[in-house]
């Protein structure tokens, strides 16, 4: 009992002691951070669990971003350190390795997280200990804080580059069927907004919870209600069966989507023609034709010959650790701070997608959203281009972190009729 | 004499056959422990004293289990869902009604509702007569549809009061524990934290030697061994249970509410089937039937899930199964338990000091 | 029911004292059974007795009557086996009645409707003046019942000492607690053994440990089933001796035994069941020599 008592301070003695030594001389130097020698970056992202599917290919790219950096010299003349343990999908990891990069660690700054919920467990951290912080996913949008820094396309934008095509090549009437949590609720608002925009119409709704495997009421109903097309947001490994079961249902009324296929890479996890006349708005897919993206994935496929994939925040990660280097090699040190106040005043970065720029007072990405086109043969062509900027925030909501410091997260509810289901 | 006798007077009615350790030797070693845990967060920091924080509270978890199975039969994967009802409950009560003050009483009352929820849920499996195995499936059930439940309540119209039950994504920013009001109130964060969790898991564990070297500790004993023959002793034994699973409940509702402020953020996580299934293992792994056994082997579990972790180990679940599985295969009692006996068999053999309680160990 | 001899109008408590004087010849060679006039409740009483709370028949148990239990018309039937029919059966306040009957005959199943671990089908049971038939097991030990199971259940991973402080606790305060159960241990003369884990005494010293930690609650009546069952002589002579003593002080008992001998030693009257009914009750002596009841046992003792 008191044996396996001083064996567990003994070890923690050796790491937090040597970590509070170094921290505290490395304090005096700069203010913050780690010391001068190295440059550390904290990497948590899922390798195990019910994300893994998504997490591993963000590690991967983070990895490719810093051995591609270090070969030309690191950050500042340094070369890049990672902290870089796998949270096993589960948010009380997080929260704890979090704190562990944070305080033990001293990164100097942090990519953590796919889940919106494992954002929301760490943002407190984060926010507490004024971590710079970057998100990478794509999600419903909406957080205006100061330490954070959302790198994936918000709700809005990718239905906002989907929605008017659909609309305008397939006609009016949408249904909706979403996963049955935040992302997918709020995603289902935002849709009811664009509609709203585009002088279409939600004929009906339905939400779906994660754990359901069997669409065939669901797909009753879409044929009930006949719309022109259908917006499908639906989230993970359950949801994947519902393109099967709609193919051999023949239901084929034209799909619009924010989330399948750029993540989870149904179509190829799946026999053709199951994705058959799918739409998605995404910043990133791997098919990009691009000479700059094809470059790009043939790099990251050398180094991970065995990867299944390269979903879209994969290359999340990847710009956004260029970026980060390019803005400490413009202050000329790993203050986090001095980073911060510098990434706000905007940037422009050339990414796998395209040409990009980060709106420095809100802290999000002007992306290069693409119309993905699916068919038969499970063939990805691109239909329409566009930059669209993050506008909730910046338009509607009035953030700006420039000026006022803030941690919140906003909904649209909050600001649009349309969106807000109390008024159903 | 005077001062060892009144020492010896005073740790009387913590002692017992129903708990390891009695004797001199045992509270010495106690008070050296104890003292090196004061002196941690001294010793190591703010961060370090935080983290460890975390395994304490999860401590007390593993108690509100270890009292209502190890001694009394009652085998609930459900003590999550108090830890959770109390945690969310802290949330909406402090958040809605923000000042120094309400945050000090929330802790009590979500302690309390967490309670309430289990003499509820107990009244109906002990008085309605549900059987042992359907006891364990009931008491999952509940937590797993609290799980189901509060996952999906993210729309803006799951609000309590101010704030939003948040679905998946859960309550962030939770304020943290806080007492005295105005200027010198004081926020328990790093090591006052530490600090406040440490005597909660003191005091618990205490408060529960002493109950269950006592006449009710007796009467939990005697339901968990053969409910027929104890209550032919006059004992209503399904008031004995209930009893237990509220004191339980309102045990994991501590920890829950500790929990709470300890990450200022709660999630249906805590509901879900993983966490619900992780205080078996604490309790099964140190001794199901010790209160010691349950708090070291939840640090040394914990700690060491988060060390795999760390190091990016894609293991880590499968290690802690493994470990599960071994002891219950060779060390069915528990590890300190088979320590505890280890210890005494050498001594024994030796023919050492009389230290040896009045009764058998458990 | 049955022809008696009780005149309508005798007085309850006349006909019982009556009936302690001559316990040992109420005999009756026609087979009837005696137990209206043994209860001291007449045909007229019970027949107006539609079981509300405070019959006649609760009246008749309990202070001011002699009679300590006593049922009324108890049946149990599990499924389509009926195995306690109809059966009124009554002891007195400081009896030691013995029940005895070929296997099956139903014993065990009526001790167990009176400490209330089975559930009556139809009848009543009135016990010190109040109608226990729907109480709870532990309900009726506070009211002063107790059991010896016929299978050893002492808490064996307890010691002779833990076990007898379950008792024991339930009457005494923690101030006298250790005192009281160092005497009940030694009443059963088990003090030396205190500190033996109960799973570790031999079968006889278990079965004086339950004898005595029933007796520490301070019972009225005391149930035993085959208490010296696979016993030596010597232990079951132990057990005859603590049974009285015990009974001198007042405990009536309900003691179910297969052993003649044993029987004889101890009991003032015994009652002999059988398919569910009861059969007969006198004394030792008369049943041992009765033909109706050496055929039920197929030829035996």
């Amino acid at each position: 009992m008191s044996g396996k008592r001083s064996g567990l301070s003994r070890r923690s003695f050796l790491a937090t002691g040597g970590a509070i030594g170094g921290a505290a001389l490395a304090g005096c130097l700069t203010g913050g951070g780690s010391g001068e020698e190295t440059v550390k970056l904290g990497i948590i992202e899922d390798r195990s669990g019910n994300f893994a599917l998504n997490g591993t290919p963000k590690y991967n790219a983070s990895m490719l971003a810093i051995e591609e950096l270090n070969e030309e010299g690191g950050i500042l003349g340094n070369e890049i350190e990672t902290f870089a343990p796998d949270p096993q999908s589960d948010n009380q990891r997080y929260q704890q390795l979090t704190r562990q990069a944070i305080n033990e660690e001293n990164v100097d700054a942090l990519w953590a997280g796919y889940s919106s919920a494992t954002r929301e467990t760490i943002r407190p951290i984060i926010d507490q200990n004024e971590q710079l912080y970057f998100y990478t996913t794509q999600y419903e949008g909406g957080v205006c804080d100061s330490y954070t820094f959302c790198m994936g396309a918000t709700a809005r934008q990718q239905l906002g580059s989907v929605l008017p095509y659909m609309v305008e090549n397939f006609g009016t009437d949408i249904y909706t069927i979403a996963a049955d949590y935040n992302f997918g609720q709020l995603s289902a608002d935002w849709v009811r907004v664009l509609a709203d925009e585009n002088d279409a119409n939600v004929i009906g709704e339905e939400f779906i919870p994660l754990s359901v495997t069997d669409f065939g009421s669901t797909i009753n109903n879409i044929q009930d209600a006949d719309p022109d097309f259908v917006m499908a947001l639906l989230v993970g490994a359950n949801h994947t069966s519902f393109w099967n079961q709609r193919t051999s249902a023949g239901l084929d009324v034209p799909m619009g989507t924010s989330t399948v296929m750029a993540q989870g890479y149904q179509h190829k996890r799946l026999d053709p023609p199951a994705m058959a006349n799918v739409y998605g708005g995404f910043n990133y897919m791997e098919e990009i034709p691009t000479d700059r993206n094809q470059e790009f994935v043939s790099r990251y496929y050398e180094k991970f010959p065995d990867a299944a994939y390269i979903n879209e925040e994969a290359v999340n990660n990847y710009f956004s650790i260029k970026m980060y280097a390019r803005a400490a090699e413009a202050v000329g040190s790993t203050n986090q701070a001095d980073i911060i106040e510098e990434l706000e005043k905007g940037m422009d970065v050339s990414a796998p997608e395209g040409d990009i720029s980060l709106q420095g007072p809100v802290h999000h990405m002007t992306h290069n959203m693409r119309v993905f086109r699916c068919d038969e043969d499970h063939t990805i062509t691109v239909e329409d281009e566009q930059q669209i900027s993050e506008q909730f925030l910046s338009e509607t909501v009035g953030c700006n972190l420039r000026e006022n410091e803030e941690t919140t997260q906003y909904v649209p509810a909050d600001y649009y009729e349309e969106a807000d289901a109390t008024q159903e | 004499m005077g001062l060892a006798d009144a020492l010896d007077r005073l740790r009387r009615p913590f002692e017992g056959p129903n708990t390891l350790g009695n004797g001199r030797a045992f509270w010495v070693g106690f008070l050296v422990v104890l003292v090196g845990l004061v002196g941690y967060p001294i010793g190591f920091g703010s961060y370090a004293a935080s983290s460890a924080a975390l395994y304490l509270l999860y401590a007390i978890l593993a108690l509100s289990l270890t009292v209502i199975w190890g001694y009394t039969g009652i085998l609930s994967f459900g003590q999550v869902a108090f830890f959770g009802v109390a945690g969310y409950s802290f949330a909406l009560l402090s958040m809605n009604l923000e000042s120094a003050l309400t945050t000090m009483l929330a802790l009590p009352v979500a302690v309390g509702i967490a309670a309430l929820a289990a003499l509820v849920l107990g009244y109906f499996m002990f008085y309605g007569e549900v059987r042992d195995v359907y006891v364990t499936i009931l008491t999952l059930v509940v937590a797993l549809v609290l799980n189901t439940f509060m996952a999906q309540t993210a729309g803006s119209e799951w609000t309590v009061g101010s704030v939003a039950l948040g679905g998946f994504n859960g309550i962030p920013a939770i304020p943290s524990l806080t007492f005295g009001v105005g200027e010198t109130a004081i926020t328990l964060d790093g090591a006052a934290f530490y600090w406040f969790t440490l005597a909660a898991l003191v005091a618990s564990y205490l408060g529960l030697r002493a109950l269950v070297n006592g006449r009710f500790g007796y009467a939990m004993v005697a339901t968990r061994e053969d409910e027929d023959r104890t209550e032919m002793l006059g004992y209503d034994v399904r008031r004995v249970k209930l009893l237990v699973f509220v004191l339980g409940g309102a045990l994991a509702g501590l920890s829950g509410v500790l929990y709470a402020t300890w990450g200022n953020y709660i999630s249906p996580s805590v509901f879900g089937i993983t966490f619900a299934s992780i205080p078996v293992v604490w309790v099964a792994v140190g001794g199901r039937r010790s209160l010691l056994g349950a708090v070291v082997a939840t640090v040394v579990i914990e700690w060491f899930r988060q060390q795999l972790s760390a190091t990016g180990s894609q293991y880590a679940l499968i290690v802690v199964g493994v470990v599960l599985l071994a002891s219950i295969l060779f060390v069915p009692e528990g590890v300190v338990p088979r320590l505890d006996a280890a210890i005494r068999g050498a001594r024994d053999r030796f023919g050492a000091s009389n230290d040896a309680p009045e009764g058998t160990p458990e | 029911m049955t022809a008696t001899d009780t005149d309508i109008d005798t007085e309850t408590t006349e006909v019982s004292t009556a009936e302690t004087t001559d316990a040992s010849e109420t005999a009756r060679p026609d087979g009837g059974t005696p137990d209206a006039a043994d209860s001291g409740t007449t045909d007229a009483t019970r027949a107006t007795d539609t079981s509300g709370r405070q019959s006649p028949a609760v009246a008749a148990t309990g202070p001011g009557t002699d009679t300590l239990l006593q049922t009324d018309g108890l049946t149990k039937r599990f499924g389509g086996f009926t195995a306690i029919d109809d059966v009124d059966f009554s002891v007195e306040t400081g009896e030691l009645r013995c029940l005895i009957g070929p296997n099956g005959a139903g014993k065990s199943t009526l001790l167990k409707l009176i400490t209330g671990r089975h559930d009556a089908t139809s009848g009543a049971i009135y016990y010190d003046g109040t109608d226990i038939t729907t109480r709870r097991p532990n309900e009726r030990v506070d009211l002063g019942i107790g059991m010896k199971f016929q299978v050893p259940s002492v808490f064996d991973e307890l010691t002779a000492y833990e076990n007898m402080r379950l008792s024991v606790q339930r009457t005494h305060a923690d101030a006298h607690l250790d005192e009281a159960i160092l005497d009940a241990l030694e009443r059963i003369d088990l003090a030396a053994r205190a500190t033996t884990p109960a799973g570790e005494l031999s079968h006889g010293q278990q079965g004086r440990l339950e004898i005595g930690m029933a007796a520490a609650l301070e019972p009225d009546l005391l149930l035993l089933d085959e208490p010296v069952a696979g016993l030596s002589v010597e232990e079951r002579n132990e057990v005859a001796d603590l049974v009285t003593e015990l009974n001198d002080d007042g405990i009536a008992f309900i003691v179910i035994e297969h052993d003649i001998d044993f029987v004889a030693e101890i009991a003032h009257e015994v009652t002999v069941l059988h398919g569910g009914e009861v059969f007969r009750e006198g004394s030792i002596e008369a049943i041992r020599d009765d033909d109706d009841v050496r055929r039920i046992y197929l030829g035996g003792e």
